[in-house]
């Protein structure tokens, strides 16, 4: 598989660009924008400067064999922070949970300077505490078994009341059962995502479920999107997760999980969390069964088959809004945050932000609804980050808290864990904001005006579509490539959008476009010229 | 070998026991030769003067008859071996011992909570260990007080650091079972048991609603059956003489409001005190005023005399137990365990 490097390939345009520019300067002939003097490049740093305010100092602090819980050395004043949950407060705090299963209120979070924070422990013995958000005066987090609501009932700074809002789902003992969220959707329900156990043994089996037609064997409700309704209903919502530690509402209040590759599942993706969903783990039907399932009637599973084709062998299976092509676009999939500062993190209100464990980075969404379904287009979006980004929150002032921990597994990066700050600087990147599908092709929205003669020359634009198998091994190569003809490329008048015609549009195939050749007004080149739409629907008007 | 001498200096891959002062050992065969290394330890001040390794073969001669035949040459090799592999191997053992004492959770001043998976208390486990020197574990699935024991409270490496997460086992001493099946049931043989096999324990049974602290820290444990609220609260016993340790338990029993299914449908509820294959009261009484059962894993269990008229003592399928009928109205017990 050919990877592409973002930075040598930016690094090449300016070189180019550098080259053309003596070029033009060498050819006494009148071209409509000549660049002698093409301006400075500016990089990732001065659109979204990131901000340290709690890193580890070694890079292998907490997955290496010398890692030690460290708490002692340091006296109780400061925890580990290998961030599991974030929930900014309304009072300008933040509420961290980490791994050790511990959760601290830090102040002076906003300001610049990391010796100025404080942190104090509310709460501790939880187990694996995956998620964090402040409800009417508490904490809400779910551990491996339980939501629970942590108050301080007394005033004193420090919980009290550990009390289980919801619990039911089965735990086997395996360390893969994970237990994500809670997050809240537009309806007031809380969401929470249950991982499937990877391969259970010996006494685990005493709490496995069988599905008696596919021999599926997990504990209760494992793979499974679970949803508390408002009067405290415990509801098994959707199937087919494998390792979904991500969850997040857009601005509508529609929520999501992104799901990571592995078995069953080809590359990292987006999903719309909808009852009766199936997504991609056949493991979690051990369920199917059991009183409550909005699934019923799988009596068999494709595998080894191209996407489209497992789709309409199994009428359950939903395809994700968004692949993000492997490595291209992450190894693994984390949390999503929705921009709802209107603006004051910079260009992409009302985005979805998605968080990138081992390349820790992070990637941007844009959705659109086709024939009543989500689909859209992944961007990168931010690298660099201290380690893995597992945790993603905007804070008041609409900056983007990333909670960093890669205990476990491994990552890009200096730190094991910490929690850094990604803030906008007020210069707008030129990007594509947004891309839509269209019945010939696509629609490119930019976060400033374009050049109409770069960005109207179809050699600017490379355009390919692939697609992946199903199948229960791990990952899935991009399979079925082919490289698409741009027809045309017709700039709008307020030269903020292009229309691309597009021969060969396949649905339910992702459409990787690389927009190398388009410049803005001012001759920038695109910051990220790659964009991924997965176009499970092509719109027919 | 590591242990006897290696580790009273040396660190290994970043880990060492308190106050060590030589280098890391690790990426030394990538450093010196293996030749070198064997001339060098073999007498340390023969080929660097003034050096503060000491040496462990005085005269080429080890101090270990045991291992290889005591034949220096082949200790050195299997040292070096090692050395070479040491990204690989196990710290030494010293040193590994060092390094679970880093995680563990030694309660002070306050009670330390920690959840996590018990071989006996279940994947929901709830570990509390008392600055007393006594300390239980509850299994929040099937609502029941597992295990207890005294000494050392709890090793938090696997929770805390290992990946897969492996069940954490007490350090202490004189673990004893106390519920070991959940304490709550119908009228024996009445309701269906509940065991390791029952998938859903939550709706045969009831299910664990939290917990609150006390300003001591001290835990009452929360959980529903059927149409009661229980408050469960486990606290050390200070009334006994060593060697004999305990816990004291007192439940609390309320009405909900809310039962499903309808509490008059299901048969009525009983507390199972005590079970075992061999029951035996007593006597004479340990405390005026109190009756007390044994059972054959020498765990004690006393109630007032008031309740244990109560109580009734029954055998089916080789075990016994001792069980009182949960009554009606508002409901405080307290029973106090030894062992």
């Amino acid at each position: 598989m050919v990877t592409r490097n973002p930075r040598s390939s930016r690094l090449a345009w300016s070189i180019f660009a550098t080259l053309f520019g003596w070029l033009l300067g060498a050819i006494p002939v009148a071209l409509p924008v000549a660049r002698a003097d093409p301006p400075a490049r500016l990089g990732d740093d001065d659109y979204y400067p990131i901000r340290s305010i709690a890193v580890a100092a070694a890079k292998t602090d907490s997955r290496a064999a010398i890692w030690k819980p460290g708490q002692q050395e340091r006296g109780d004043q400061q925890p580990v922070l290998e961030v599991s949950g974030l929930a900014p407060l309304a009072d300008g705090r933040l509420a961290v949970a980490i791994r050790k299963g511990e959760v601290w209120i830090l102040d002076g979070v906003y300001g610049d300077s990391p010796e100025a924070v404080r942190f104090q422990r509310f709460a501790t013995a939880l187990h694996d505490p995956m998620g964090l958000l402040e409800q009417d005066g508490a904490l809400l987090t779910v551990q491996r078994s339980e939501l629970t609501s942590l108050r301080d009932t007394t005033g004193d700074g420090v919980a009290d009341e550990y009390l289980t809002l919801a619990s039911g789902w089965g735990l086997t003992g395996h360390y893969h059962e994970y237990a994500y969220g809670p997050k809240r959707d537009g309806a007031g329900n809380l969401w929470l995502t249950l991982n499937i156990g990877l391969g259970l043994s010996g006494d685990q089996f005493d709490r496995a479920l069988t599905d008696p037609v596919l021999g599926y064997r997990q504990a209760r409700w494992r793979g499974w999107g679970m949803m508390v309704r408002p009067d405290g209903q415990l509801v098994a919502a959707c199937a087919g997760m494998r390792s979904p530690s991500g969850l997040g509402a857009n601005l509508a209040g529609d929520m999501f999980y992104t799901d990571q590759q592995g078995n069953w599942v080809p590359t990292n993706s987006l999903h719309q969390l909808k009852s009766g969903a199936f997504y991609h783990h056949p493991e979690s039907l051990a369920s199917m069964t059991v009183p409550g399932s909005p699934i019923s009637g799988i009596r068999q599973i494709p595998d080894g088959v191209p996407y489209p084709v497992a789709l309409r062998q199994f009428p359950q299976l939903r395809p994700p809004a968004v692949w993000f092509p492997y490595k291209k676009m992450g190894q693994s999939a984390t949390d999503i945050m929705v921009d709802a500062s209107d603006g004051k993190f910079g260009p992409f209100a009302g985005q979805l932000f998605v968080g990138e464990f081992t390349q820790a980075g992070i990637q941007r969404v844009f959705l659109e609804r086709v024939g009543g379904e989500y689909q859209g287009v992944c961007f990168p979006f931010r690298s660099g980050f201290a380690s893995a980004v597992f945790r993603l929150a905007q804070g008041s002032d609409g900056s983007l808290f990333a909670g960093l921990t890669n205990r476990g597994w491994s990552s890009l990066g200096t730190a094991s864990h910490g929690l850094q700050r990604l803030v906008w600087s007020g210069r707008v990147p030129f990007e594509i904001r947004e891309m839509h599908a269209r019945p010939d092709g696509f629609e490119l929205t930019f976060t400033q005006p374009i050049d109409p003669a770069a960005a109207g020359d179809v050699s600017a634009y490379q355009m390919s579509s692939y697609t992946y198998l199903y199948q229960a091994t791990y990952g899935s190569d991009e399979i079925d490539s082919r490289e698409l003809t741009i027809r045309a490329a017709t700039v709008s008048p307020d030269r903020l959008s292009v229309r691309l015609q597009v021969d060969g549009l396949r649905p339910i195939y992702v459409h990787q476009l690389l927009a190398a050749g388009v410049r803005s007004a001012g001759g920038q080149p695109l910051l990220h010229p790659e964009a991924y739409y997965t176009l499970n629907q092509i719109p027919v008007d | 070998m590591l242990d006897a001498g290696c580790v009273q200096c040396h660190v290994f891959r970043g880990e060492s026991l308190p106050g060590v002062v030589g280098i890391d050992l690790a990426g030394i065969a990538d450093r010196v030769q293996p030749d070198w290394f064997h001339a060098f330890v073999l007498h340390p001040a023969g080929l660097k003067a003034r050096t503060r390794m000491p040496t462990f073969f005085p005269d080429g001669v080890s101090q270990n008859r045991e291992l290889l035949d005591g034949d220096a040459d082949r200790q050195i090799a299997a040292i070096w071996g090692y050395l070479s592999d040491l990204p690989r191997q196990p710290l030494p053992a010293k040193i590994e011992q060092a390094r679970g004492e880093d995680f563990e959770l030694k309660p002070t001043d306050r009670p330390i909570l920690l959840r996590t998976f018990m071989r006996d208390a279940g994947p929901h486990a709830i570990a509390v260990g008392f600055p007393q020197g006594v300390h239980f574990a509850f299994d929040a699935e099937r609502l029941r007080l597992a295990t207890a024991w005294s000494g050392r409270f709890l090793d938090a490496q696997g929770t805390w650091f290992i990946r897969s997460a492996p069940p954490a086992d007490p350090l202490g001493d004189r673990a004893v079972r106390i519920d070991r099946e959940p304490p709550f049931q119908g009228e024996p043989g009445t309701l269906p048991a509940i065991t390791a096999a029952t998938a859903d324990p939550a709706a045969a049974l009831g299910h664990f609603a939290g917990f609150r602290l006390d300003d001591q820290g001290l835990p009452t444990l929360l959980y529903r059956l059927r149409d009661r609220q229980v408050e469960d609260r486990v606290t050390p016993r200070d009334d006994l003489q060593p060697p004999a340790v305990g816990l004291v338990r007192r439940l609390t029993l309320r009405a909900a409001e809310r039962t499903d299914p309808p509490a008059d449908e299901m048969p009525p509820l009983r507390f199972c005190l005590l079970v075992g294959s061999r029951l035996e009261p007593v006597t004479p009484a340990l405390t005026p005023g109190w009756t007390s059962m044994r059972n054959e894993d020498q765990l004690i269990v006393s109630i007032p005399d008031e309740l244990a008229s109560r109580a009734s003592l029954t055998t089916s399928q080789g075990q016994s137990r001792w069980t009182l009928p949960v009554p009606p109205a508002e409901t405080r017990w307290e029973l106090r365990y030894s062992w």
